[in-house]
């Protein structure tokens, strides 16, 4: 038997072997997951809601969504507040 | 010669290949049973419809494979350490040779390439679990249990292998059983 052919022979047998071992690791992949209805969220699903900006400067500005309520409290409010 | 550890390593990660996936194979379904868990097999291989199920059956169906792992391990170790070839006491060789067991008696190239391999198996499924276990795909306890396995047969193995090195070293007789040197020499005419 040649040089060449014995390592020939040998690659295959090395390439055997790494498949004997890899086999039962590969049992590992065989398992997964079903979601159903599963909907798919990107970065360009998220919804962004427009706020309300109040150029009042004397008041302070609480940003809200537009959905929500915009609750603005003046200082007069404060001082009543406190006077009570 | 490298050539025939090759061979032997093949033919010796045969039984070990099969007992193995068909212990995976096995538990999943075993497990899914157990816990009532509802599983499709398709294209895919099983199918799970939740990944706390999936998280359960992949812990579980690994850690009996680390039990299979360990049996075989210990299975080796016992041989090498007791019905060693090379250091097996008179009355223990008596004893195999009473109960007819003598094909226990084996020599370093079988355990140490038995050992090998099955210790590869044990590496190689340590390092699966450690993935899965940092992806939350299979619970801590297991990976723990693979590289306590891992770490200590090893260190069992190796010190089997330096007290027969040691042996050799010592300058008793060692004797190669092998035909080898003898066909070489044929084929060079020297015999």
């Amino acid at each position: 038997m040649s040089k060449f052919t014995k390592v020939i022979f040998d690659a295959m047998l090395l390439i055997v072997l790494l498949g004997m071992l890899i086999i039962p690791v590969g049992s590992f992949g065989m398992m997964s997951v079903n979601i159903p209805n599963q909907t798919v969220l990107s970065t360009q699903d998220i919804r962004k809601e427009p706020t309300i900006e109040v150029k009042n400067t004397n008041t302070r500005q609480v940003t809200e969504p537009m959905n929500d309520v915009v609750t603005e409290t003046t200082e007069s409010d404060e001082m009543e507040q406190l006077e009570q | 010669m490298f050539s025939r550890i090759l061979v032997k390593l093949v033919d010796q990660s045969i039984t070990p290949a099969i007992l193995l996936i068909s212990t995976r194979l096995i538990s999943v379904v075993a497990v899914s049973r157990i816990f009532d868990i509802q599983f499709r097999i398709s294209g895919g291989g099983f199918t799970f419809n939740s990944p706390e199920d999936y998280l359960l059956v992949n812990s579980y169906s690994t850690f009996v494979m680390i039990v299979v792992l360990t049996v075989g391990l210990l299975y080796i170790l016992l041989k090498s350490y007791l019905f060693h070839e090379s250091h097996i006491t008179p009355s223990m060789t008596a004893k195999l040779f009473t109960l007819r067991l003598s094909s226990f008696i084996q020599s370093s190239f079988d355990l140490y390439s038995q050992g090998s391999i099955w210790l590869s198996y044990s590496y190689l499924i340590s390092l699966v679990t450690g993935f899965m276990y940092m992806f939350k795909l299979m619970y801590p306890w297991v990976f723990f249990a693979s590289i306590t396995l891992t770490l200590i047969s090893t260190v069992l193995l190796i010190l089997d292998v330096e007290s027969e090195l040691q042996m050799r070293k010592s300058g008793e007789a060692a004797y190669d059983d092998t035909a080898e040197f003898l066909e070489d020499r044929r084929e060079s005419h020297l015999i």
